[in-house]
This record gives structure tokens, C-alpha cells and sequence, in this order.
């Protein structure tokens, strides 16, 4: 239920943007380098290195929200049993993603009877590699979960948003479980992503600015080694070399 | 129950996530009845007398994990993060009520 990133992704190659408007589309083109090169003409000269860079995600909002997940189902118990069992669920053999649980706030509303319920959890999570490079994460991803429960109204609300990565996208979740019979109750489940377009530049400007800097490293490199290459075949220095050496 | 952020909190996590569990399973039951059967005078008082109990039973055990599990978040670089996720929403209230009324909560 938490972090499941892979699955969050899964679902949003289903759902195209919803709601972008045509005048803020844009094309979907990623990341281009070129690179011309005077090698001739002088010997230090230096690679010009062209770059032009366009946005996958490609509605020009601020923040992007994409809501692309829910689910409804009940659950064969009665809403007090659902929500004491909120409390033991974890660790859980089908969620051995989530390790650590902390409360790290709790108040009981002495006039509704509201208990809201701050929590810390911490998830192993098998994030793709590319995303643990490319942002820095680990594989340790936290989030933060608040609930109420509010026995009057027999509502429970759980929200949670990941801290991890939050920089760049937000997963907001939100989970309520009520009473459709003393016998049963209903779950709802709701995600949505808010990716941060903001930070998606300036990584994307960042992930440019490095390509761009090993580029011109490696066209160094590249140059220094063929000119190697060249000396070594053509320059007149191995006398041994000679055809009526055998 | 699932370990602390730190193991060094894990033992008073698990006192402490007993104690409220014991508490909330006496509190919950009662407190559905009170709210169906009881004028609104009486079950505030129930949440009142209730709440204070919690308080007394487990307030020491909280103050000794809260404690320690504040300082296993700092010590994970968590605090700015959370801060942060705070401001944006802080959710004082259950999100069906305050969303729409446009919550003053920002603390």
C-alpha cells in the first residue's frame, strides 16, 4: 500500500494527463547533445557542444496533479474490529516493504473524541536504480501518515504522503474506512501524484549540465587518445619496424 | 509490532504502542455507544474523562519514546522533510471537514 512506486508507475502509463488543456501541451522530445569539433586546425581547440532539452512530463502547470488511483472494496468486519486492527497491521509477511513504525504524535480531542494520530514509516523499498542515482534517494523511504478516527461519525481517515524524494513528486493517499452495516465495512482507497515541475527542470538543467561536462571530458580524452593512436602509426620513429626486417 | 526507526526506541515504541492499544480498545466500543444513545452533553464528557485517562496511563511512557524517536528523526535528516510536509498540509483536522472550509491550521 505505502511506496509502491513500481505500481504507482504501472498505473500511470494507463491514465493519459488528465485535464491539460492542448495550449499546454508540449512535445515530448527529452534531452539532445551535439557536438562539432575543430580537431585539425589547432591542437587545443576546444569541443562546441550544442544542447537543446524539452520536459517528458508535458503539461506547463506549476505542480502537476494526476490522480490515477482508486480502489473500493469491504471488508467483512465491523468498523470497530477494522479499526483497532489499523494498529496491528504492520509487520505484515504481505508488506515486508514497511520496517519501522513510529507514532510521533497523538492527541485525543477531549470534546469530539477524535483521536489524530501522527506517524513515521519507514519503507525498504525496491526503488529502480536509475532513480536512487538520478535523485540521490536511497533505499530507505519514509512517510508520513496522519489519521483520525472518529468514533461519533464512525469515519477513519488515513493520509499519507511520502517525505522521501518529495522534492521532486508527491504521492498523496488517502484511505477512509466506514460502516455500510454492523457487520461490514466499506475501504476506499484514492492516490494522486503531484510532481513538482519546478524541480523537474532544475534536475533535468542539472542531469544536462553533467552529461554535458562528461561529454566534454570523455571528447577530450577521445582526442588525446586517437592523436595517440596517429603519432604512433604514422610518425617515422620505430626504425624496427622496417618491411626487410624477416 | 513493527521496530522503531531506531532500535534504540524500539523497546519503549512497544510499551508505548501497548498502552494505547489497551486504551483504545476499552475506549472505542463504548465511545460508538455513547455517541448513538447519549445526549451531547454526556458523550463529551465520556471523550473528556477518557482522554485524561489516556493521558494518565500513558503520558510518562510517551514522553520517554516521543523523546527518543525525535532524536532517531533528526539523526535521519527526516525533521526538514517533515516540516516541510507539515506546512503544506498540515491536517489538524480530518480532511472531509477542513478541506472545503478552508482550515485556518497552519501553524
Amino acid at each position: 500500500m505505502y511506496c509502491q512506486w513500481t505500481s504507482f508507475e504501472r498505473e500511470n502509463r494507463v491514465n493519459t494527463l488528465p485535464d491539460c488543456p492542448a495550449a499546454n501541451r508540449k512535445a515530448d522530445t527529452g534531452t539532445k547533445i551535439g557536438i562539432t569539433s575543430e580537431f585539425r586546425s589547432s591542437p587545443n581547440a576546444v569541443p562546441q557542444l550544442r544542447t537543446t532539452t524539452s520536459l517528458r512530463l508535458s503539461c506547463s502547470f506549476p505542480v502537476e496533479t494526476m490522480p490515477f488511483f482508486s480502489q473500493s472494496f469491504k471488508y467483512d468486519h465491523p468498523w470497530s474490529h477494522v479499526v483497532i486492527g489499523i494498529w496491528h497491521k504492520y509487520p505484515n509477511p504481505h508488506c515486508t516493504h514497511v520496517v519501522t513504525v513510529d507514532v510521533i504524535d497523538r492527541s485525543v480531542n477531549p470534546d469530539t473524541g477524535i483521536i489524530r494520530t501522527e506517524r513515521v514509516l519507514g519503507c525498504k523499498q525496491k526503488m529502480p536504480v536509475w532513480i536512487v542515482k538520478l535523485f540521490g534517494g536511497s533505499e530507505d523511504a519514509y512517510v508520513r501518515e496522519i489519521s483520525f478516527v472518529d468514533p461519533a461519525t464512525q469515519s477513519a481517515t488515513i493520509t499519507s504522503v511520502n517525505l522521501s524524494l518529495s522534492q521532486f513528486a508527491s504521492c498523496y493517499e488517502r484511505i477512509q474506512y466506514r460502516p455500510t452495516s454492523p457487520h461490514q465495512t466499506m475501504f476506499t482507497q484514492t492516490a494522486e501524484i503531484q510532481a513538482r515541475m519546478a524541480m523537474w527542470r532544475t534536475m533535468t538543467d542539472r542531469v544536462e549540465s553533467w552529461l554535458v561536462q562528461r561529454f566534454e571530458q570523455n571528447a577530450k580524452l577521445g582526442k588525446a587518445g586517437f592523436s595517440d593512436v596517429l603519432r604512433t602509426m604514422w610518425e617515422p620513429e620505430q626504425p624496427q619496424l622496417s618491411p626487410g626486417a624477416s | 509490532m513493527a521496530h522503531s526507526l531506531s532500535p534504540e526506541c524500539t523497546p519503549l515504541k512497544q510499551a508505548y504502542d501497548a498502552c494505547f492499544n489497551t486504551w483504545f480498545e476499552g475506549y472505542l466500543e463504548p465511545a460508538i455507544a455513547h455517541s448513538k444513545n447519549v445526549p451531547q452533553g454526556q458523550r463529551n464528557e465520556y471523550a473528556k474523562k477518557k482522554a485524561e485517562e489516556f493521558e494518565q496511563k500513558c503520558g510518562a511512557v510517551w514522553a520517554q519514546y516521543k523523546e527518543c524517536v525525535q532524536k532517531a528523526v533528526r539523526d535521519r535528516g527526516l525533521e526538514d522533510l517533515l516540516e516541510q510536509a507539515r506546512q503544506e498540509n498540515p491536517l489538524h483536522h480530518p480532511p472531509s471537514t477542513s478541506e472545503g472550509s478552508g482550515s485556518s491550521s497552519t501553524s
